[in-house]
């Protein structure tokens, strides 16, 4: 697994760019916190930089001086770059989608159809009463399922999606509202399901003409 | 079961190490081009082990995630999950103390230990009573979950040993009338009847008060120098008679402004709590609340690098992500160690998915105030511990890509810290300890953790490149397993 592309910590330093320091001071400042840190000649460099709170000679000269040090004698420690954002996977009957609620998919389906859609929630709607002080065990969760539809016309059933939990028990999805919706290109179908969700973890499945399109796997957290 | 207490421990506590100083001393010895050759394994006896001087700490807490939630792509929260530990190390048995998550966050900055009103996010935000101290450094707490001023924390000890600290709290202040931002944020006045049901996220407001560790301890609450370190991770515009507060990326802008220890609380939404998150999840997205893993790596992809490129990080800087306590899904690594049948209850008596699991570490012991620290959460016959949550550190003193074994708990954690920035007087030990962080041969990070204690700089690498195996006792040097290559990176 390859490590995320990391940037060059050099020129996009916090506040590093503002204090350009001179090769002259920069000596003086490596050798200014190689003093107080007490490093031998065959010591790396800064075996110990100062401790919390300890004021330096560089310090006093330049707060930031001392972090140029360091970095010049050990090297910058690389940053993780947040990746870009994912492309929106796209789900056929041969190849389903694992995702993450709230991700959104693309999806052909078999009739030539195509859609972008996405499992909301759960919203909580309602806290069965706490025992003890505790927090309650489970509740009753709403999700919403968001299609826009991008080529052709597609009708969702409520039917179609179904629930289980961490351990592999169904939970009941009944419709909360209109049990199927419609939409044709351009235009977006919502429709509303709800069951009972215990804390740990569950997903819904997406079933589109017997053939498994997406599952959304989420958490479900009551304290 | 009584813990033991002394003086003349501490040389027991610095003694974790052996061939992690050896293979850290290979890793940058002095040599800028210095590779370590790859073994099948190392071992080499203990020897003593000197952790190097981190001069600034950020401890990111997030909140109720299992290991496996976590850690193993479950949730496709691919930069906690990958792309972190690749640059730091990956700590595979951290462990939570207690459920369900304010315990937690009382265990780490005071060493208290669990009680019934904590165990449940403070129902109702009132004094603890009756409130005398317990032996080892606790509390009898049988009611309420504000603790009196004689009970201090790691940010008193901070404060006697002048090193600054800052709590950084998301979304703090965001309604005034929830939560008083000049004062630690609290709910409201403990005393009395206090404040019903503190807790809960709105829209525009996703802080809670009980993740944030300061409102639950009069030896801060009471202190308006204290409170003024206490602030809103975003900053704060002036208010009439208060000076406007500076935000976290503005106090990492210079080793100056920098506290040398930052806790930051994200919000309900970006700590991985809620599941579909009130409010903003960070995502630009105003119709996007996804919450959970999705919105805490939304808050990490923001933040880590911001303070990784900070001076004070680049210089002597540890980041921690840790998380209060698991949650199901486990089934590896579970919160309990006995499927119990006995219960008085019924809902207790059934299975749980604890085939292989334990409860807690490190000889965690359940408190004065209750037998059950994991509050017999998710039907399962809990004793001590939050279960296993897992953990990532990253330093110039961590080579990227480690991994550790090596069990410990948020009483390690705060020993750790009480170490780390030289607390060694005072405490329940004499030596800076508080609470169950001064039990007996309790483990702070050694060798395992820091195992790179030149400081020089490393590529970021496969998770899993380096393994550190547990050990039986805070003595014995931890094996490590060299799987790859560490590369150093291109010096100025």
């Amino acid at each position: 697994m390859p490590p995320a592309t990391s940037r060059d910590v050099r020129g996009t330093l916090t506040g590093f760019r503002a204090h350009h320091v001179s090769p002259v001071l920069l000596a003086l400042t490596v050798g200014a916190v190689l003093a107080v840190a007490g490093c031998t000649s065959h010591a790396p460099a800064i075996s110990g930089p100062p401790a919390a709170g300890a004021a330096t000679t560089a310090v006093a000269v330049d707060p930031n001086a001392a972090a140029s040090a360091v970095i010049s004698s050990l090297g910058a420690v690389p940053i993780p770059s947040a990746p870009e954002t994912d492309p929106t996977p796209t789900a056929t009957p041969a190849h389903p989608q694992l995702l993450a609620i709230g991700a959104p998919v693309i999806a052909h389906l078999p009739d030539g159809s195509a859609l972008l859609i996405t499992a909301l929630g759960p919203d909580q709607l309602s806290t069965a009463p706490a025992s003890g002080g505790k927090p309650p065990q489970s509740t009753i969760g709403l999700i919403t399922i968001n299609a826009r539809v991008t080529h052709g016309s597609v009708t969702l059933s409520a039917a179609e999606f179904t629930s289980r939990d961490q351990t592999g028990k169904l939970i009941t999805l009944t419709p909360r509202g209109p049990a199927t919706v419609s939409a044709t290109n351009g235009r977006t179908a919502t429709l509303s399901i709800q069951g009972r969700f215990t804390s740990g973890a569950a997903q819904i499945t997406w079933t589109h003409q017997k053939s498994v399109l997406a599952l959304w796997d989420f958490n479900i957290e009551l304290d | 079961m009584k813990i033991r207490f002394g003086r003349g421990r501490r040389r027991g506590l610095l003694t974790v190490v052996g061939v992690v100083a050896v293979t850290a001393s290979f890793l940058s010895a002095g040599s800028a081009a210095a590779a370590v050759a790859p073994a099948q394994s190392v071992t080499a006896a203990n020897a003593a082990f000197k952790a190097p001087k981190i001069g600034h700490v950020w401890t990111i807490i997030l909140e109720n995630k299992s290991y496996e939630s976590t850690f193993t792509g479950l949730n496709q929260n691919d930069y906690l999950w990958k792309t972190l530990p690749s640059y730091g190390e990956l700590l595979r048995q951290y462990y939570g103390t207690g459920h369900y998550s304010l315990d937690n966050y009382i265990s780490l900055v005071s060493g208290q230990a669990p009680a019934p009103a904590n165990q449940a996010d403070c129902p109702q935000y009132t004094n603890v009573a009756p409130g005398f101290p317990a032996p080892d450094g606790q509390t009898y707490a049988s009611t309420g979950c504000v603790y009196p001023s004689s009970v201090k924390t790691i940010f008193n000890q901070l404060d006697a040993k002048k090193v600054s600290w800052k709590v950084y709290a998301q979304d703090m202040g965001n309604t005034p009338s929830r939560e008083n931002v000049y004062q630690c944020g609290i709910p409201g006045d403990p005393s009395g009847a206090g404040v019903v049901d503190p807790g809960g996220a709105t829209p525009a407001d996703q802080y809670v008060p009980k993740h944030n560790p300061a409102p639950w301890f009069h030896s801060l609450t009471d202190s308006a120098k204290d409170c003024k370190n206490v602030v809103p991770l975003d900053g704060y515009a002036a208010t009439a008679g208060h000076k406007a507060i500076p935000s976290l990326a503005a106090d990492l802008k210079s080793i100056k402004t920098t506290p040398a220890f930052s806790w930051i609380s994200p919000n309900n939404c970006s700590d991985a709590h809620d599941a579909t998150c009130k409010g903003d999840n960070l995502s630009g997205d105003p119709n996007n609340h996804q919450g959970g893993l999705y919105a805490s790596d939304l808050f990490l992809k923001k933040w880590i690098p911001t303070i990784m490129a900070s001076p004070a990080f680049q210089k002597d800087g540890e980041i921690q992500v840790i998380f209060d306590e698991a949650f199901p899904p486990y089934k590896m690594y579970g919160n309990s160690i006995a499927d119990y049948t006995g219960n008085a209850d019924p809902s207790y008596n059934v299975p749980t998915d604890t085939a292989q699991s334990v409860v807690a570490c490190c000889n965690e012991l359940p408190g004065p105030n209750t037998t059950q620290p994991g509050f017999q959460a998710f039907g399962q016959d809990t004793t001590p511990g939050g279960g296993i949550t897992g953990a990532v550190f990253i330093s110039r003193f961590i080579t990227p890509g480690s991994v550790s074994d090596q069990p410990y708990n948020h009483y390690s954690w705060l020993r750790s810290m009480e170490d780390t920035f030289g607390v060694t007087t005072g405490g329940t030990d004499g030596h800076g300890h508080l609470g169950y962080a001064a039990a007996d041969g309790l483990r702070t990070f050694g060798a395992d953790i820091y195992n790179n204690v030149s400081g020089q700089a490393y590529r970021p690498s496969t998770s899993g490149s380096k393994i550190f195996s547990a050990t039986a006792s805070a003595d014995t040097a931890p094996a490590v397993k060299v799987n790859k290559l560490s590369i150093p990176v291109a010096k100025r």
